[in-house]
């Protein structure tokens, strides 16, 4: 009896390892559905922290869900405003109303017409939500006025207004109201657009889905960064979320993703050998460092005006972005493309790497050997990298500099703490207009904490100017005393690197990966 | 063996509550708040300030426990902040990549492991038996996520012969889903295989010197009759011990290899839930694994029982 | 017949009997082949660790961008790392690191492990609680639970060291604890107690020293387990701070450059296997010298 018993559990144990085996294998089998279906695979480094563009100002967010929403008015390649849903707009005398007209027969992704209505919805949110819209359009309203038309009207004119409206960053994006009506304090809840792709599946740590939004209605002028024709070639769209680098190369030299975005710069040599992939180089904003401007040594102008002396921003770039190929020496917080902003001011001021004279200046601004804690992440190498190179080049000038890294969330909150830190190193993408560099404004409140009155001022003209003419003047003058009070360093800018199999063809790039238009050959 | 069953279970209520009262604890002095990172770098402390006060972080820490250890008596474990999605549900999507490379893992760590052990046994003190365990505890010294990164190198950058790193799941076809656990599985079973081998040998020397065993062989049972029928089994307790109990471990070890070769199993799903402060998934899935750690012991030592009838349970 | 010998003569004798079982001990130990390299390989890592610096021409945090990424060579005997800096330096300093965590692990746990698993063998009621309490934190992965420690605590070599004794202390503890239950039980001890000698006197002069043995070969394996998650949770960026250079965060710079710089996954790699490697053999050698009863592998 107890032998039986035992051969029993023998037998069950077998029985168990061999079911699971063949569950695995019927799994296998059952599922090979080949519909000729063309699906593009994205390998994506970041997932977004929510999928809702409007809570979010995290880059992963904007860049999977460009393709699903749309925007009355977005950017071309060179950073200029042109009609995107809206089919043409017209701003009053006074600058203080625009009118939208909408264009007909877009659809959303449910089926449902675009109506006045939801885009009232849309941009009330929109300017309730955003820091943007909260900074810039308190008091203004959006209407009605008949199934085509809406109609902003606002307490003051601004003469950056349009750019704010085409954003791409927490882009004022296009939804049904029945969505935003649903929507809870932490964002949508469904992810309705207009745009060439639907969302289909989050799935958490793994991708997101997107598929072909068979009734897009596309506009028929040439492509151009985010506007004109968007054409959606591609079945499913993954994103797949792969954080680590080193994967992401190795799956796009195997073939398993089509476009893998921000490439390690040091494997860019030995991709350039295979012929099986393409590099896309694209200018991606700048980095520098943010000082602490509410307490410790750098409340003094001239101590961050001595760390602007020292650096000497070649080797920084260097060491975060390799080769001159990928990074470029330049002071304008306004790229060459902005061709109505790019600025010459400053320029003196910039990549000094004087240590002499430096050392002087911090003795004047009265440092006294005390610790500087510079604040940074290995979630972002580049970030990293360049925090490294600033600490011994400030210890070069005699300095006492520790390194702080933690992980992005700490990173992220130990910077909001005054006493936590004197600088930390980040990056920003480059923006359409000087007014949305975070790191300007004092009412923003934003971490370092700039509070300078000739800043405000200038920000407040160009925002009131009435011709791009006395903008840019304005701008000059911004960018010299950007300069001079120094709430941040700029590095220079800075780019990305996204490597894409050479049998797919037309991404663009701005601000982030553009799908769109994209054909897998 | 009720009564056992239920006093162990009942031994499990002090070992969760203090799981849940120190991960509690260990993501509350955490510093980083989940709503500055689904905002984004650009947020200004006033909106951060505001979505904290939404998802109700303000309140006072014991308070928070209290609902949620409550919620965990009644079995829920709350959402993720991230996911939006129940703990649970996000726990169990995860699991199936973490159990496919940990019986994988598993399953190849036995099949290399039993039969070197027993054939080092037998053939003891042999140069066969000297590399084997040489080798083993070599194996024990190299560190998963280690071996992973030689094996990435060797196999996939130098070789090319597997992917490096991702997953398919199983409805992506049998192959598709075990090419891609390889050599994770490999880095994984490793130091399980070593292990097991090391307590083969050793459990099989014991039974081998038995009495019993040279009665048999002196009444000329054939070798291979005895090693299986007489020595295995009865050898089979403590390589079972070590594989249940080494279970638990596999799991844990999951999570850097998973990190390494890029798996999205429970290990990524809280390292990432830590990295982005979701607390109510690192609590949950940390719970979970706990519960499910002290289960796979239980069962293990029921087994004893079944297999090796002279292991009298409840009588600690 | 009564007084053939006397105290002294006894106690001479008794030291040379004790001296002879030491000898013995330790010839048995180095009997062993195994053990015996993994003493070997260990000094070797000891002496590598201290004297080194006298005689590499690089320091470990010396930057030199042009050099990046050099394969190893004659300059640079492991190549150079991403940011030029020489990687042999960096891991002889790693060494270092992981040995001080290592070290300051197994001293810190046994004693910890050592006062409670004595403690809560002798005290029923205390027992129950630290033991629902070791329960507990058992229960975690390790990995998981330094991680967890480690995210609280902030990226510091000091809190390295609590997380992995707050892993590791309950598990010591268990060991003390059933070591010292059985000898609890021991008739001697019972006399003792019967005799009126205090808690603390048999605590700490009887029962103690007789659970050293496994406490020791124990200690050991929390040397080499504390190595590989220290090398974990910095290669997961969770451990040292960064600039310092521990193998974890060698691993962790050689992740991102895996496909054209070998030698910063290889190098670092080998000194993580060697010394754990060699702590194995040790650890292993004393069981079979120390405990030879003990069957029961290690975690």
């Amino acid at each position: 009896m107890k032998k039986k018993k035992k051969f029993g559990f023998m037998a069950l144990v077998v029985l168990v390892v061999l079911s699971l085996v063949a569950c695995s294998s019927e799994g296998g089998s059952e599922e090979s559905d080949s519909n000729e279906k063309k699906e593009l695979q994205v390998a994506y480094n970041a997932q977004p922290p929510t999928l809702d563009p409007l809570i979010s100002t995290a880059v992963a967010t904007r860049d999977v869900m460009r393709n699903v929403y749309e925007t009355l008015l977005t950017l071309d390649e060179n950073f200029e405003v042109t009609p995107s849903l809206a089919e043409s707009y017209e701003q009053s005398k006074d600058g203080k109303t625009i009118t939208f007209k909408l264009r007909k027969g877009i659809k959303f992704h449910n089926g449902d017409d675009m109506t006045a209505d939801d885009v009232v919805a849309s941009m009330t949110r929109w300017a309730e939500t955003t820091s943007l819209g909260k900074g810039s359009f308190a008091g203004s309203t959006f209407s009605k006025i008949d199934e085509e038309t809406v109609v902003l009207e606002m307490p003051v004119a601004q003469f950056t207004v349009l750019h704010m409206l085409a954003d791409p960053g927490q882009a004022a994006v296009i939804a049904p109201k029945s969505t935003i009506d649903s929507a809870t304090a932490e964002g949508l809840t469904e992810f309705i657009g207009t745009g060439p792709y639907k969302f289909v599946e989050w799935k958490s740590d793994q991708y997101v889905l997107l598929s072909k939004f068979e009734d897009y209605q596309s506009l028929d002028e040439t492509a151009s960064g985010l506007a004109g024709k968007k054409e959606a070639f591609i079945d499913d769209i993954y994103f797949q979320f792969v954080t680590d680098a080193s994967t992401r190369l190795a799956g796009i030299q195997s073939g398993e993703y089509d476009i893998a975005n921000a490439i390690s710069f040091d494997n860019v040599e030995q991709l350039s050998t295979n012929t099986d992939v393409k590099n896309s180089i694209d200018h991606n904003g700048f980095n520098g460092i943010v000082f602490n401007k509410k307490a410790g040594l750098f409340q003094n102008v001239l101590a961050r005006q001595a760390i602007n002396t020292a650096l000497n921003e070649e080797a920084i770039l260097t060491a975060a972005f390799t080769s001159p190929d990928y990074y470029e020496l330049e002071h304008g917080l306004m790229i060459k493309d902005q061709k109505e902003w790019y600025s010459e001011a400053g320029k003196d001021k910039y990549n000094l790497n004087d240590s002499e004279k430096a050392k002087a200046m911090l003795k004047e601004a009265g440092y006294n050997g005390e610790e500087i804690v510079i604040l940074s992440t290995r979630d972002y190498e580049d970030h990293y990298n360049s925090a490294v190179v600033v600490q011994q080049q400030l210890e070069s000038i005699g300095m006492k500099v520790k390194l702080d890294i933690y992980d992005w969330a700490t990173v992220l909150q130990k910077r909001a703490d005054e006493t936590a830190y004197d600088i930390f190193v980040t990056g920003f993408p480059t923006e359409p207009i000087p007014n949305k560099y975070v790191f300007l404004d004092s009412s923003t409140e934003w971490p370092g904490w700039t509070n300078d009155p000739i800043i405000d001022d200038l920000l407040n003209k160009i925002n009131t100017a009435s011709s791009q003419d006395e903008a840019k003047q304005h701008f000059d003058a911004l960018q010299e005393e950007f300069y001079e009070y120094l709430p941040m360093v700029k590095f220079g800018n800075k780019t990305t690197i996204t490597t894409v199999r050479s049998n797919v063809e037309g991404m663009d790039f701005l601000q982030g990966i553009i799908l769109w238009n994209v054909d897998k050959k | 063996m009720k009564g056992y069953i239920l006093r162990r279970l009942l031994s499990l209520i002090p070992v969760l509550f203090v799981v849940a009262v120190v991960v509690f604890l260990l993501m509350h002095i955490t510093p980083g708040d989940p709503a500055a990172v689904i905002l984004g770098p650009e947020a200004s402390p006033d909106e951060i300030a505001e979505l904290r006060e939404n998802l109700g972080l303000n309140r006072p820490v014991t308070e928070q426990f209290v609902s949620w250890f409550g919620g965990v008596l009644q079995g829920d474990l709350g959402n993720s902040i991230f996911m939006k999605q129940p703990v649970l549900q996000a726990f169990f999507e995860h699991l199936g990549p973490t159990l496919s490379l940990a019986i994988m893992a598993q399953i190849l760590a036995i099949v290399v492991a039993i039969p070197l052990g027993i054939l080092a046994a037998k053939f003891r003190g042999s140069f066969l038996d000297q590399t084997f365990m040489g080798i083993s505890l070599l194996g024990i010294s190299i560190p998963s996520f280690l071996l992973g990164l030689f094996l990435i190198l060797l196999v996939g950058v130098e070789l090319k012969w597997l992917p490096v790193a991702g997953y398919k799941p199983l409805n992506d076809g049998l192959w598709n889903h075990i090419k891609y656990l390889i050599l994770p599985a490999i880095a994984l079973g490793s130091m399980q295989a070593a292990l097991i081998a090391r307590m083969t040998r050793s459990s099989m020397l014991d039974v081998l010197n038995a009495n019993y065993i040279k009665t048999a062989r002196s009444k000329g049972v054939k070798e291979s009759f005895i090693v299986i029928k007489h020595t295995l089994r009865n050898a089979f307790i403590p390589i079972l011990t070590i594989i249940g109990h080494t279970f638990g471990t596999l799991v844990a070890g999951a999570a850097v290899v998973e990190t390494v070769f890029n798996i999205p199993g429970i290990g990524q799903l809280i390292i990432n839930s830590v990295e982005r402060r979701d607390f109510a998934v690192i609590q949950g899935s940390v719970l979970l694994i706990a519960v499910s750690y002290v289960l796979i012991n239980l069962v293990i030592d029921l087994l004893y029982g079944v297999i090796d009838p002279r292991v009298r349970l409840g009588r600690k | 017949m009564q007084n053939l010998l006397t105290t002294e003569q006894l106690n001479s004798l008794k030291s040379e009997m004790k001296k002879k079982h030491r000898d013995l001990l330790v010839k048995r130990f180095f009997s062993n082949k195994l053990a015996l390299f993994g003493s070997i390989l260990m000094t070797v890592i000891v002496l590598l660790a201290i004297i080194s610096p006298f005689f590499t021409s690089f320091t470990p945090y010396e930057l030199d961008p042009v050099k990046r990424l050099q394969p190893p060579g004659a300059e640079h005997f492991f190549g150079t790392d991403n940011y030029g800096r020489d990687l042999f330096s960096r891991i002889v300093n790693g060494a270092r690191v992981s040995l001080i965590i290592g070290f300051a692990v197994a001293i810190i746990t046994s004693i910890l492990g050592m006062i409670i698993g004595l403690y809560s063998a002798y005290y029923k009621k205390l027992d129950g609680v630290l033991m629902r309490i070791s329960d507990g934190l058992m229960a975690f992965p390790a990995i998981l639970l330094a991680i967890a420690i480690m995210a609280s605590l902030g990226p510091r070599l000091e809190n390295v060291i609590i997380a992995l004794v707050i892993v590791f202390t309950p598990s010591v503890a268990r060991t003390v604890r059933s070591a010292a239950l059985v000898v609890k039980e021991q008739t001697y001890v019972e006399a003792l107690r019967a005799q009126g000698a205090s808690a603390s006197r048999i605590i700490w002069l009887n029962i103690a020293t007789n659970v050293l043995s496994p406490l020791i070969v124990q200690a050991t394996f929390i040397f080499a387990d504390s190595i590989i998650i220290e090398a974990a949770l910095s290669f997961l960026g969770a451990g040292i701070p960064a600039p310092d250079p521990s193998w974890g965060n060698l691993l962790y710079d050689g992740k991102t450059v895996i496909f054209n710089a070998w030698w910063m996954t290889l190098f670092p790699g080998i000194a993580i296997m060697l010394s754990v490697f060699g702590l194995n053999l040790f650890g292993d050698g004393l069981r079979d010298l120390l405990d030879p009863h003990t069957t029961k592998a290690k975690k």
